[in-house]
């Protein structure tokens, strides 16, 4: 299949609904267009290229499922978007990934280390660099922040997501930049090395 | 304004295009990022992190997975189209009839044959016009059992969730029941289509997993409301 061939397709709507219709060729037209886009969602969340594979997987397979009901009151990129968020996120809750906790002891020795380790702010942020740091976060941090600042979602968004409150996801968020921040550094080639 | 104060507040500064950090507090955090070196250093990396993020390359999956999507889908058909299948008779009488020992002549034997050719003929002409309506009547029962198995959990998680929807946040009470009145929209429509088609395997598996969506809309809030 070559791009032009996508690219003369049908709109997303009418493949959708062909492929409601259990027409095989418009379904993978959909998936050639958007697989790319639900692959790096499932694998930053994940942050494991095995079972973003495997969640990608199942999102198609559920997308074919569901794809009849897509009604395209919205565009089906949102629609496709927060399908595979809801099952990423079915996922983590059978595996039980919860949101991280930090006391207020926690917190304060965090933001002093913080103060104490500025020094020589990077002029550019590395995206390879980025996505590794965003893999290295713990789960919970690395969910609202992928939700958040990758996917741009809101926070009232990710609160409902998540079954959290809006002030959680923005402290969750807080926290994931400042952890991201800190291992971008850690992983920088110390000057004068 | 400490160092500490400002660290703490600066995600929500810069967001603050979204309204998250407004009048005095706004002010405060800039007169402090515009004496103090090392929170401005911070800021502008949490600004470049905060940037950085959305403009992140798409990754590509290998080739291999589009075929294990096929083949998962395929599976999925051939058991979708075996919901219609009779449960084969239990042994019984015929297992009786068939352990039994006969001795019959040729004359008996041909006799019986030409008898069992014209009842098979007369069997097939009756009935071909019929196969299709029998599948889709099997079907139906499929269906109609899926749907009152499905129909009697929704209905007991339903009424759960009814009692403490009071007291839900109102957006995702609104986000709740924008999503319910999706799923039971789509449901009436899905009705309608097989009431105007009803031999239409599509709808039959469409209605199936309408009330799928449903169960789990309604099992994903149990978990996270209480």
């Amino acid at each position: 299949m070559t791009v032009k061939e996508i690219n003369n397709a049908k709109s997303d709507y009418d493949l959708t609904q062909a492929s409601a219709n259990g027409d095989m060729t418009a379904f993978e037209l959909l998936y050639e267009r958007h697989h790319r886009r639900v692959y790096s969602l499932c694998l930053r969340m994940v942050a494991n290229a095995t079972e973003a594979e495997d969640l990608s997987q199942e999102v198609f397979v559920q997308l074919f499922r569901k794809v009849g009901s897509f009604r395209g009151e919205s565009a089906f990129t949102t629609w496709l978007h927060r399908l595979t968020v809801n099952h990423v996120l079915m996922h983590f809750r059978k595996k039980r990934v919860k949101l991280e906790n930090t006391t207020e002891e926690g917190e304060i020795g965090e933001m002093q280390d913080i103060i104490q380790a500025v020094t020589d702010r990077p002029r550019f942020i590395d995206r390879i660099a980025l996505d590794k740091a965003i893999a290295d976060l713990p789960p919970g941090y690395r969910t609202v922040f992928v939700l958040h600042d990758v996917e741009g979602f809101e926070h009232e968004e990710v609160a409902a997501l998540l079954g959290v409150s809006v002030g959680t996801s923005k402290s969750q968020l807080h926290k994931a930049r400042l952890r991201l921040r800190d291992l971008i550094n850690k992983g920088k080639p110390q000057r004068g090395s | 304004m400490e160092c500490k104060t400002v660290i703490f507040s600066l995600s929500d500064y810069l967001d603050s295009q979204h309204g998250l950090v407004e009048g005095i507090e706004k002010r405060n955090i800039e007169d402090h990022l515009a004496s103090c070196p090392s929170c401005r250093h911070l800021q502008l990396e949490l600004m470049e992190i905060k940037t950085a993020a959305r403009e992140l390359p798409l990754r590509t999956p290998p080739r291999a997975l589009w075929t294990r999507i096929v083949n998962e889908i395929e599976v999925e058909k051939v058991a979708v189209a075996a919901i219609g299948t009779v449960e084969p008779d239990p042994p019984g009488l015929w297992s009786w009839l068939t352990s039994l020992r006969y001795t019959f002549s040729l004359p008996q034997i041909a006799g019986v044959a030409a008898l069992a050719i014209i009842l098979v003929s007369i069997t097939v002409i009756n009935f071909r016009g019929n196969t299709n309506e029998m599948d889709f009547s099997r079907l139906q029962s499929a269906l109609i059992r899926e749907e009152m198995t499905k129909k009697a959990e929704i209905d007991r998680k339903m009424a759960a969730i009814e009692e403490r929807k009071a007291s839900w946040d109102p957006a995702f009470r609104a986000d709740f029941d924008r999503q319910l009145n999706r799923i039971e929209d789509s449901i009436k429509q899905c009705r309608k289509n097989l009431e105007a088609s009803p031999n239409d395997l599509n709808q039959v598996q469409r209605m199936l997993d309408l009330y799928e969506e449903k169960r789990q809309l309604l099992e994903d809030v149990e978990r996270l409301k209480w």
